[in-house]
């Protein structure tokens, strides 16, 4: 913990408030003097409503810290931060976790799943920390949509990894999150499974208008976001706008390392 | 949340009972030992006012301070009392009674009461106010009869019409037994013997004519007891304590309670260290759990949990088990007070049981104990996982935060110095015996905690020292002591509380062994005579003539009696004074002068007096100084003090002439207290001892005992006490097993991956059951080494801060040695379960274990 450096009071101008998630001059700096680590150097990123972005890089550019500051995670060493509007550089604890609980959902690589809960209960997990009720309609639509209505009452070591990660994904839309996290959220699966996970969170993006920003090294499974960033040594290098095609992707990650 | 907890104290069910156990064990003998004297106490409440049950007021005299010996509330007077008590208006009724020591003779047995329990001798009240009810034959009437309780009656099968012989301080008397008697409806006091005589016989015999003890009052029917106590007081001598039956009864509860406060307290002792060491396994567990759920921690706060729900989900947890616990060890609480009733039982002691009574205070007390041990023991680990970052639930792998080093350090360091100076205190302070135990006492917690604390610094130095040993047992070896130093704040914690109960069982038999050493040696230096005659019941007197009955003895060379009594210097000092014939006196005690020579002992007359140095120390009188002596039913006397002697241990006393003692001696005692005899140079000491036995056989009350057999039982009864303590140690020995236990198992659990590694490049099961056996071993010596250390310098400490007092510091060495591979065995013990487990690890599973 201590070696996270207090941020700077963000002396540039606040990040653009029309996004759902939003970063401006964001550094972030491990250790210090001649060991000190440039995670970051200096990103600006706007993800409007309903857009599903992959961030990509060689390991060691800077995406996973990225993720880690956008998601309120890790701190930034400068720069401003927003999301749906709100600051979040400069929050307590209790504040972040909060908004953590209204506004971020995330997909982890490993599904995080508490092995002590059923499928059901670790779908409700959220709201329950929250003490709020969910909203039936909406779980059951969630439920039908990842395909578990036989699975519910399974604890985790009874599903296979492709129904963990579904569960996960209900378990982040169900709070309906400004924003869902993903890292590396195929990472951990075979090809076919994590082709299936990646249309829930298509679906999610289409038929719901979530909110998805991705870490990942698949190019395939960037493939099937809206937008891919590429970092490279703590700063974006290409924001390409628009699908690509998975080959076009592996292209620019080679022409990267 | 509430669902996160409840599910992980099921899923958690093993490391949770083992948890429990901790504090189970603790909380029963904390809540047992309430259970256990409210049980003693209300039985003899229950006995009491049976007693009294027909009394409406009764009469005693309280002697002007405690004789010392347990039960005996007040002294004689002149029982001529009881005709103006019988001449006040309202008084239907009215009894002298004595009550006094003896016991039957069957043949050459005596029929004496087991386990230190009193063997009575009482008169015989008129019916409507006895408290013995007859149950078979009737009670005694005529001269020479007696009646016996029902149980020593069935206990040695007494029957009716049954001529057996009474000893008391005057002999041996006639009596045939007419009567079979219940006290109120028991059918003993304990362990009691009673024997009920006609009051004539039982003063007679027990030099006590026209004395009563205690005179018993039947007030008219219709007639107010208090009122009828507030007539009677204005019509005995001031000096008599009139009172109710009801309140008498009340106070001799309250006596009885206050006797067993010293049970209650030392069983309480050993219950509060059994629950210390249980809050290290609590700690210990705890602190393991979270750092294997920092991921799950860092997901429910990446799900919005915030640290306050962390730490409470910890609590929680705590609380749950605590709550499950404290219950179970109410219940166990109760087993324990049965089960130390038994070993009384067994061991001969007479103590009387009531039914099973849990007081409010008893489960208030287990509750505070059994919850407030678990949360607190278990708040610095919730703090911990409050602490855990969100980041926690992306890394791979437990990244477990390294404790605040300085922290721990500098608090030992504080520990330390406090408790060395405590120490320093106890051992050369010059404030009272009292004052500076109790300071000693402090040291050892404050002790206890320094080491505790810097118990995960002695991990890798005490392993090193055994590392070169475990290694020649091959690669298990090597493993076993590179698993017990990669976490030595775990080993640390779970050794210490090993530590603890190592620590005291030391301590203890330190003081055991120099206590048994020193009593032995003053003995062995002092007593210079071959017999000693005591009386069979201790506190009564010998009867006067078994001084004569010695002389002629064959080899018998020289007999000295000592008469013994109760007095008080100078109105405040309690202590014993000795009458010794000062003439023999000489030949059968050797002198230990610390101001004085032998020559004062011929002319101490009727005013001088000699005083053991504790004792002119206590009561601050130097020689030639005058003290006032007075007994318990107000005699005084005037002695100068002519010398001083060391001897705290046997003769620890003010010393004056037989003749000099006569005045001070209360009703009923002879004047000779014990005996000395020494035997003619050359005689068979045995024979002499067959021979004045036989000589003394017509006073069975007089027991001859060699100076070796005094040494035996000395030392019996130390071995006794010891092995109480050491019953009591081993509860809070087991809990520290358990705690070995519970983190054997839950470091199995950490390392499933790498023993599925170690099983997947071709170690055999015994191998990994080796492995963590060894581990296992490791910790348990590092506990009981670090333990005895600290035994040995806090009994080192209490032994020379007592050195006055003639306690003497010896090193009980081949029993430390028995404790060091007892704490071997405990640990191979301790690693049964837990290595049966690593070795039953399915190898495929277990590599891919998360």
């Amino acid at each position: 913990m201590s070696a996270i450096a207090t941020p700077d009071v963000p002396a540039v101008e606040p990040a653009t408030s029309g996004s759902v998630v939003a970063a401006r001059d964001v550094t972030r700096v491990y250790g210090e003097g001649e060991t000190a680590v440039h995670a970051l150097r200096g990103v600006s990123v706007d993800f409007p409503r309903g857009q599903f972005a992959a961030i990509m890089g060689p390991s060691g550019s800077g995406k996973s810290t990225l993720m880690h500051i956008l998601a309120g995670l890790d701190r930034p060493t400068s720069g401003s931060v927003t999301i749906d509007g709100k600051e979040i550089v400069g929050l307590g604890d209790v504040e972040l976790t909060k908004l953590r609980r209204d506004k971020v959902g995330f997909v982890f690589q490993f599904f995080n799943l508490l092995p002590i809960l059923t499928a059901a209960e670790n779908i409700e997990l959220p709201l329950s920390i929250a003490r709020r009720r969910p909203d039936q309609a909406w779980l059951d639509e969630l439920v039908g949509a990842v395909r578990l209505e036989d699975r519910l009452d399974h604890r985790p070591d009874e599903l296979s990894g492709g129904q963990q990660q579904r569960v996960a994904i209900a378990r982040a839309l169900l709070p309906r999150p400004a924003v869902v996290f993903g890292d590396e959220p195929t990472g951990n699966l075979d090809s076919k499974t994590g082709a299936d996970v990646l249309r829930l969170l298509r679906r999610a993006v289409d038929e719901y208008g979530q909110t998805i920003v991705m870490v990942t090294h698949d190019a395939f499974a960037a493939a099937e976001a809206d937008r891919v960033l590429f970092l490279r040594d703590g700063e974006i290098v290409r924001d390409e706008r628009h699908r690509m095609q998975g080959t076009e992707i592996l292209d620019v990650v080679k022409g990267l390392e | 949340m509430g669902r996160v907890i409840l599910r992980g104290f099921f899923s958690r069910k093993l490391r949770s009972a083992l948890t429990a156990v901790a504090v189970v064990l603790g909380v029963a003998m904390v809540s047992g030992t309430f259970v256990l004297t409210d049980k003693i106490n209300a039985a003899f409440t229950n006995i009491i006012q049976e007693g009294n049950r027909n009394v409406d007021v009764s009469i005693t005299k309280a002697g002007a301070f405690g004789s010392g010996i347990p039960g005996e509330s007040g002294v004689p007077f002149d029982s001529s009392v009881l005709g103006d008590v019988t001449r006040v208006a309202g008084v239907r009724e009215a009894a002298a009674v004595v009550e006094t020591s003896g016991f039957l003779v069957k043949g050459s047995e005596k029929l004496t009461a087991q386990g230190g329990a009193p063997s009575i001798l009482a008169s015989v009240e008129p019916p409507a106010l006895s408290p013995y009810t007859p149950v078979a034959g009737s009670l005694p009437n005529r001269s020479g009869e007696v009646a016996v309780n029902q149980k020593l009656a069935q206990d040695e099968a007494l029957r009716i019409g049954q001529r057996l012989q009474l000893s008391t301080a005057t002999g041996l008397h006639p009596a045939e037994i007419v009567g079979i008697v219940k006290f109120g409806d028991v059918s003993s006091i304990g362990g009691a013997s009673i024997v009920v005589a006609p009051l004539g016989d039982v003063q007679e015999w027990s030099h006590l004519r026209g004395q009563a003890t205690r005179i018993t009052v039947a007030g008219d029917p219709g007639m107010d007891d208090a009122a009828l106590a507030e007539r009677l007081r204005a019509s005995v001598p001031a000096e008599l304590t009139v009172e109710t039956g009801a309140v008498n009864a009340a106070r001799q509860a309250d006596d009885v309670a206050e006797q067993l406060g010293f049970l209650k307290y030392m069983l309480l002792a050993f219950g509060f260290v059994a629950v210390f060491v249980g809050a290290f396994i609590i700690f210990n567990t705890y602190s393991i759990t979270v750092a294997q759920r920092t991921r799950e921690f860092g997901v429910l706060r990446t799900l919005g949990a915030t640290g306050r729900q962390t730490l409470l989900a910890v609590l929680g947890e705590a609380l749950l088990v605590g709550l499950i616990a404290t219950a179970l060890g109410i219940l166990g609480g109760i087993g324990f007070a049965s089960l130390l009733m038994w070993v009384f039982d067994r061991a001969g002691f007479g103590i009387p049981s009531a039914g099973t009574i849990v007081e409010v205070r008893t489960i208030v007390w287990a509750v505070v104990v059994g919850l407030g041990v678990t949360l607190l023991a278990a708040l610095l680990p919730a703090l911990r996982a409050r602490g855990v970052s969100p980041l926690a639930a992306l890394r791979e792998g437990l990244t477990a935060r390294r404790g605040r080093r300085w922290v721990r350090v500098s608090l030992a360091s504080v520990f330390l110095l406090l408790a060395l100076a405590m120490i320093g205190l106890g051992v050369a302070g010059d404030g009272t015996l009292e004052t500076r135990l109790a300071t000693l006492g402090g040291a050892a917690l404050t002790f206890f905690v320094a080491v505790a604390l810097a118990m995960p610094y002695l991990v890798r130095p005490v392993v090193a020292v055994l590392a070169p040993v475990v290694h020649r047992l091959g690669g298990e070896g090597k493993l076993a002591t590179g698993n017990t130093t990669r976490n030595p704040g775990r080993t640390g914690v779970t050794a210490a509380a090993l530590m603890i109960g190592t620590g005291l069982v030391v301590f203890v038999a330190i003081l055991g062994s120099g206590l048994k050493a020193s009593i032995n040696d003053s003995l062995d230096r002092s007593v210079r005579g071959d017999l000693i005659v005591q009386a069979e019941t201790y506190g009564s007197p010998l009867p006067s003539g078994v001084v004569d009955a010695t002389y002629g003895v064959p080899g018998v060379a020289v007999t000295s009696a000592v008469g013994v009594a109760p007095v008080q210097i100078d109105g405040k000092t309690e202590s014993l004074i000795a009458g010794i014939d000062v003439d023999t006196f000489g030949s059968v005690y050797a002198f230990e002068w610390d101001e004085g020579s032998d020559a004062l002992v011929a002319d101490l007359g009727t005013s001088g007096a000699l005083l053991e140095r504790n004792i002119a120390q206590a009561a601050g009188v130097d020689v030639g100084d005058t003290i006032t002596v007075r007994n318990r039913v107000g005699h005084t006397g005037s002695f100068e003090v002519r010398g001083t002697y060391d001897d705290p241990n046997v003769l620890g006393a003010v010393l004056v002439s037989d003749v000099a003692l006569r005045p001070l001696l209360e009703p009923g005692n002879t004047g000779v207290g014990l005996m000395l005899v020494k035997a003619a140079g050359g005689a068979d000491t045995g024979v002499v001892q067959r021979d004045v036995e036989s000589a003394l056989a017509k006073f069975p009350v007089a027991s001859v005992q060699s100076n070796a057999e005094l040494q035996d039982e000395v030392e019996s009864s130390v071995n006794q006490l010891l092995a109480i303590f050491y019953a009591l140690l081993a509860m809070s020995v087991v809990i520290s097993l358990f705690g070995i236990v519970n983190t054997l198992v839950l470091s199995v659990y950490e390392r499933t991956r790498e023993i599925g590694l170690l099983r997947a490049i071709g170690t055999t099961h015994r191998q990994v059951r080796r492995m963590i056996r060894y581990e296992s071993v490791l910790t348990a010596v590092l506990g009981a080494f670090v333990g005895v250390g600290v035994g040995v310098l806090f009994g080192y400490a209490i032994t020379t801060a007592l050195s006055d007092e003639g306690l003497a510091f010896a090193l009980p060495l081949g029993q430390i040695v028995v404790f060091m591979l007892l704490a071997v065995v405990a640990g191979v013990l301790a690693a049964v379960f837990p290595a049966r487990r690593a070795s039953r690890l399915d190898v495929l599973q277990a590599l891919q274990h998360e």
